[in-house]
């Protein structure tokens, strides 16, 4: 074998527990393949389960009338936070707004959607200032 | 075994010559990963002698596990097509052997990624089972661009949903909703909760830490730069349709359906005074 190949590369762990996250797999994983060699590895299914179950009860009347609870309750929630399906589609039905500018705040609960969404208010804010200015200019 | 997977293996073939010294060339060979025929993929077939050596001797075709070496420095490049979501396995050092993982784009911090791993044994004679494609799966879709986007679905909006539903299991979850509304909503979806020592990951891991999920905890990772990833393919992470991730279909919605049965008729009502309580606070 050639020198660089001697070369030991350490492999990072991000799960180690321990707080030892550098390792050579050579050695770090020879028990795990003694076990999966030995067949003493199995599955697990309890997530399985859960599924099966949960799928089930997505199909059973009583549950769904529970979910269409929880999800009204949500929708409040949802409103109280800035966004109003049911006038938007009302305002939308009635003309008053168009769909892509109804200023109703579609608004991404994520940081990177809440960041472009501040990037967006603040570029808003400079263009009406923009219109201020050029309104106080004519 | 299809024509890439023929490939794959005459590749392997010759990482393992090299690591067993038949062959003089360097300690790295390169393998195409098959894709099902969409796209060929190469990787690093690395230097994980027992892996091959393993993979090799044990004569057992299912028990075959191919190294594939992740460098996270190319992950911010093209790199990240081949590995973001999609789900590969790693040694799980809490129950000593492989388990799925996934990697996702961190939301919160654009241009870096986290690692998840399902807590759960790869059994090869089973390969990746419903329970832990809806794992992976709640895991990508609640942190992807868009998951409690207001104006997705309609009046459904699953981040308020998630919120709602924590909020209802957890007094202290409902406190920093009433106060905080939409703001404490993205707190939550970020796995940061009210008083918490540290971030869970995301809404998926809260979830099935407060055991609303009934699958083995999954656990989330930031993934530094600069870092190799021993990680590894096994031929049951390719369905019909390509390379396995997390695309479970309504994987979300089962999330909530699963919150909302966790909560019960009890739980229901605790989340309908916190709205209400909120809707106070907000007028």
């Amino acid at each position: 074998m050639s020198e660089q190949s001697a070369e030991k590369q350490l492999f990072f762990d991000p799960f180690a527990e321990g707080g030892e996250q550098l390792f050579d797999p050579q050695t770090a994983h020879q028990s795990m393949w003694e076990r999966y060699a030995a067949g003493d590895v199995e599955h697990d299914y309890t997530a399985d389960k859960f599924v099966a179950d949960t799928e089930a009860l997505m199909m059973d009347a009583q549950f769904v009338g529970q979910f269409e609870a929880a999800q009204a309750i949500a929708e409040r929630m949802h409103v109280l936070c800035g966004e109003d399906h049911g006038l938007r589609e009302s305002m939308e039905t009635s003309g008053l707004f168009g769909h892509q500018h109804d200023g109703l705040g579609e608004h991404d609960h994520n940081e990177a959607g809440e960041k472009d969404e501040k990037k967006k208010a603040k570029k808003d804010k400079k263009k009406k200032f923009r219109g201020w200015f050029s309104l106080a200019r004519d | 075994m299809t024509e890439s997977f023929d490939t794959y293996e005459k590749s392997f073939e010759d990482a393992q010559n090299v690591f067993d010294g038949r062959l003089d060339v360097t300690d790295r060979s390169t393998a195409v990963l098959p894709t099902n025929g969409q796209q060929s993929v190469e990787f690093m077939v690395d230097n994980g002698e027992e892996a091959v050596d393993f993979a090799v001797d044990n004569g057992d075709e299912e028990n075959k596990f191919f190294p594939v070496t992740i460098d996270t420095q190319y992950l911010r490049d093209d790199t990240s097509k081949l590995f973001v979501n999609r789900v590969l396995l790693m040694h799980n050092p809490r129950l000593g052997v492989l388990s799925p993982i996934i990697i996702t784009k961190d939301p919160e911090h654009k241009g870096e990624f986290q690692i998840t791993m399902l807590n759960q044994p790869y059994d090869a004679k089973i390969g990746f089972s419903k329970g832990m494609h809806f794992g992976v799966s709640v895991k990508a879709q609640t942190r992807v661009a868009g998951f409690g986007g207001h104006g997705q679905a309609g009046g459904f909006e699953q981040g308020h949903f998630s919120g709602v539903i924590l909020g209802g299991s957890d007094n202290r979850i409902a406190n920093s909703l009433v106060s905080g509304g939409d703001a404490a909503t993205h707190d939550i979806l970020a796995g940061a909760l009210p008083d918490a020592p540290r971030k869970t990951g995301g809404i998926s891991e809260t979830m099935a830490a407060k055991g609303m999920l009934d699958i083995p905890e999954p656990i989330t990772q930031p993934l530094p730069d600069k870092v190799l990833l021993q990680t590894y393919w096994h031929h049951k992470l390719e369905g019909d349709d390509g390379p396995v991730g997390g695309d479970y279909a309504n994987a979300t919605k089962l999330m909530l359906g699963a919150g909302v049965r966790a909560l019960g008729a009890a739980g229901l009502e605790r989340a309908r005074l916190l709205v209400d309580d909120a809707v106070r606070g907000a007028a």
